[in-house]
């Protein structure tokens, strides 16, 4: 993979694609770990 | 002094000790940028006394060398950050005033919290130190992005290994705070009982639990390819002074940005979130008032939060991520400031018909609402890609950065340090000083910060050692870095008064009464010095509205950090392996029945953990923590081998981007499973020291990390030994 900003313009392509794949890993994992924290959250709210 | 006292637990000297040493470091960070700014307004004039000061290497014959002014500028935005503000925010407020606003004798876990100071010490320390080593300090900006860092002097790599510690620290803290405000709330201190200022503390301690990890991630794949020779970071066909370098290529630096966005940009409401808590508590007191509307106020700042990890991107427009991925993250980026707009209106209106006293705190707070106002107007321009792209490499982006944190953020901070003075000394700092230090430094950041905004508008790129003078666009504003350079002397002076009222005011005699402000806040009500040595409650034992001890919280809270750091390890995962050119199968590469019986021995070693915790006859459990023990140890023992004979194949982390994941990700694992054998151990060997309920609590600590270790495990197997 050659990183350049103007061929990672493009709207596909193996480097774009690999940036989503990332992006949407983390976003996944964080959204997980939050909603974990969201539930615990919503049961101490429920307990008071 | 005695030794006690250094390495004390006590919440009230650990935030002692926080809040000295940070705004040591603040002064550090300041006296950099007065070289920096220097520089911009002298450029090629030589001056005998900078070289005496720094140097004939950084100042041949008086005049800044360029490599000399990059470690300025890297180590001015690494200590003003992550060594300065953040510790004072959280670590010394957070620390000293979290217990006394709930009522709880200390925080959660004492022994955590001194640690925690410790480990940031010894960061800084290291950070610090590397500006006396060849080449210098780091000098590829506070962000390191590689290439550049990758091939930077060593000062880079003590940059990445003092910011391992800061991690460390910041986890410790976190953990310390969230489990604090949880579970040590005097009984019948709800949730929205609690101060505004509180619940901004612990929104900043989630960002900082769930956002450093990845950093953290990063730093490891960083240090890799500097001294494994990995290239994470580094494409195919890089080019070093007309040289291509000898690496196997085929990593991202965007990867980089990736991972340090997903922090920097929680970060910023680190930075902000402390400051808007302090803020509120002094415009609530002085305007003798409760806040407007805080209930809103305190979901704004969740949603905040919340959404403060959606919105990393926009730092990255330049970079061209495609317009699906850029549209997301502009979305993202104007939903965020509406809390924001939320939080600085309630504030606002909280001084309606008010009876408002303009103390020295509160001129500070005051203050801080148009300052921070102006530096979150001119950041909506660079949410937008249209918008970032001509701006982003400019001084427009330094200007709306500092507008957030310098007079934003630091003019809370230093209403927090007058309101809170006298609650700590029993001595009120002098108000005509004060006067002088908050008018002085007001009209000080404005004279640095808004020519800023005026160059960027220009076009004059950031990052330049000559200023500007080497671009005509530039040239033609050059005089602009005069006049900055001028108030960074004012401000210096100003802050000169500062320092001379607070040294005064501790070596005068108690003159203060207890609660100089007429405070009704739960802090004020705590005789001074409140020195007692209450049992920290619900220690093992479930707390009744939470539902979990002290320890199963915070090690939950752990838990989610390792969640994240590992996320992120799979993230650089799926980046380097979709964006690749070629990857090889790891079924076919890698050696499978080593693979499986490491499986088998995992799967022994927690399973045996878990029926340790089950049982109740210590003899029983012993005998199973003694089978997990071993099976780990037979895990480490087949990973070496498996290890040794890669190496051996000369299959090395440097051969290529996917040895260098499957080394990184498996030995990253195992000092994991090396952490679980060493917390066997000592629970073996502590058990008989310790009540039954903590030995039964550590086991069920170590059952939910076995639970982890072993997921990871699996989606390490899925992802690089099965594909």
């Amino acid at each position: 993979m050659i990183a350049c900003a103007v061929c990672m313009q493009a709207q596909s392509g193996a480097a774009v694609n690999g940036l989503h794949a990332a992006v949407l890993t983390l976003v996944v994992v964080t959204v997980v770990v939050l909603a974990g924290f969201g539930r615990f959250v919503i049961r101490v709210a429920r307990r008071q | 002094m005695r030794a006690s006292s250094v390495f004390s637990r006590d919440h009230k000297v650990v935030g002692l000790q926080y809040g000295i040493t940070s705004l040591l470091f603040l002064l550090i960070g300041f006296a950099l940028v007065l070289l920096i700014r220097w520089q911009l307004a002298h450029v090629g004039v030589a001056a005998p006394w900078l070289m005496h000061l720094v140097g004939q290497t950084n100042a041949p014959g008086g005049i800044m060398a360029p490599e000399f002014y990059n470690q300025l500028g890297a180590m001015h935005g690494t200590i003003m950050v992550f060594l300065a503000v953040v510790p004072l925010a959280v670590g010394a407020f957070g620390n000293y005033l979290i217990p006394l606003m709930l009522g709880a004798p200390d925080m959660a876990f004492p022994r955590l919290n001194m640690l925690s100071y410790w480990i940031y010490l010894v960061a800084g320390l290291v950070m610090l130190t590397s500006f006396v080593l060849p080449g210098g300090a780091a000098n590829s900006g506070w962000t390191s992005y590689p290439p550049l860092s990758i091939i930077a002097t060593t000062g880079q790599t003590w940059w990445l290994c003092g910011m391992f510690l800061l991690i460390v620290s910041s986890l410790f803290s976190s953990i310390n705070i969230i489990t604090t405000i949880l579970q040590l709330r005097a009984p019948g201190m709800r949730m929205m009982d609690l101060p505004f200022f509180v619940w901004a503390q612990l929104v900043t301690s989630f960002l900082l639990l769930l956002a450093f990890p990845p950093l953290q991630g990063a730093a490891i794949l960083q240090l890799m390819d500097r001294l494994a020779h990995t290239s994470f970071f580094l494409p195919t066909g890089l080019m070093v002074s007309d040289k291509m370098l000898n690496i196997s290529g085929g990593g991202s630096p965007i990867l980089w940005q990736h991972l340090f966005w997903f922090l920097g940009h929680p970060e910023v409401y680190v930075l902000i979130l402390p400051a808007f808590g302090i803020v509120a508590h002094v415009i609530s007191n002085e305007t003798r008032k409760p806040l407007w509307g805080q209930r809103l106020m305190v979901y704004a700042t969740l949603f905040m939060g919340f959404m403060s990890f959606l919105v990393w991107a926009h730092h990255m427009f330049l970079t061209g991520m495609g317009p699906t991925m850029s549209g997301f993250f502009q979305v993202t980026t104007m939903i965020i400031s509406i809390p924001s707009v939320i939080i600085v209106t309630g504030l606002l209106l909280s001084l309606y018909g008010g009876s408002i006293r303009f103390t020295v705190p509160m001129m500070f707070a005051l203050a801080f609402l148009p300052m921070f106002g102006l530096g979150g107007l001119t950041g909506l321009p660079l949410g937008l890609a249209a918008t970032d792209i001509p701006l982003h490499d400019t001084y427009y982006v330094v200007g709306h950065f500092h507008y957030v944190v310098a007079p934003g953020t630091l003019f809370a901070l230093f209403a927090g340090i007058y309101y809170w003075f006298p609650r700590i000394t029993g001595k009120k700092l002098n108000d005509t000083l004060g006067v002088v230090h908050f008018w002085g430094s007001l009209i000080g950041m404005n004279g640095i910060f808004l020519p800023m905004l005026i160059q960027g508008l220009a076009g004059v790129n950031r990052r330049l050692y000559d200023g500007g003078l080497s671009y005509q666009h530039a040239a033609s504003l050059a005089h602009l870095n005069r006049g900055q350079f001028y108030s960074a002397i004012f401000l210096g002076v100003v802050q000169l008064v500062f320092i001379g009222n607070f040294i005064r005011t501790l070596m005068k005699r108690r003159d203060a009464d207890d609660n100089p402000w007429s405070a009704t806040t739960l802090e004020w009500s705590v005789p001074r010095p409140a020195n007692h040595h209450a049992p920290i409650p619900f220690t093992t034992s479930a707390r009744h509205d939470t539902g979990v001890s002290n320890v199963t919280l915070g090690f939950w809270l752990f838990l989610a950090s390792e969640v994240m750091l590992f996320g992120a390890m799979f993230s650089a995962y799926a980046l380097l392996r979709v964006s690749a050119d070629s990857w090889p199968h790891g079924r076919f590469v890698l050696n499978g029945s080593m693979a499986l019986a490491n499986t088998l021995l995992l799967l022994v070693a927690a399973v045996t953990a878990w029926l340790a915790r089950q049982l109740g006859p210590k003899v029983e459990r012993s005998g199973y923590l003694w089978v997990s023990i071993v099976a780990s140890l037979g895990f480490i023992a087949v990973k070496v081998f498996e290890f040794r004979a890669e190496v051996v194949a000369g299959m090395l982390p440097r051969t290529s981007t996917f040895f260098a994941t499957y080394f990184t990700l498996t030995g990253l694992h195992a000092v994991h499973v090396i952490g679980a054998i060493a917390a066997a151990v000592w629970i073996l060997a502590t058990t008989k020291r310790v009540t039954e309920a903590i030995t039964v609590g550590r086991l069920k600590c170590l059952v939910l990390y076995w639970g982890l270790v072993e997921i990871v495990w699996l989606a390490i197997l899925g992802a690089v030994y099965l594909t």
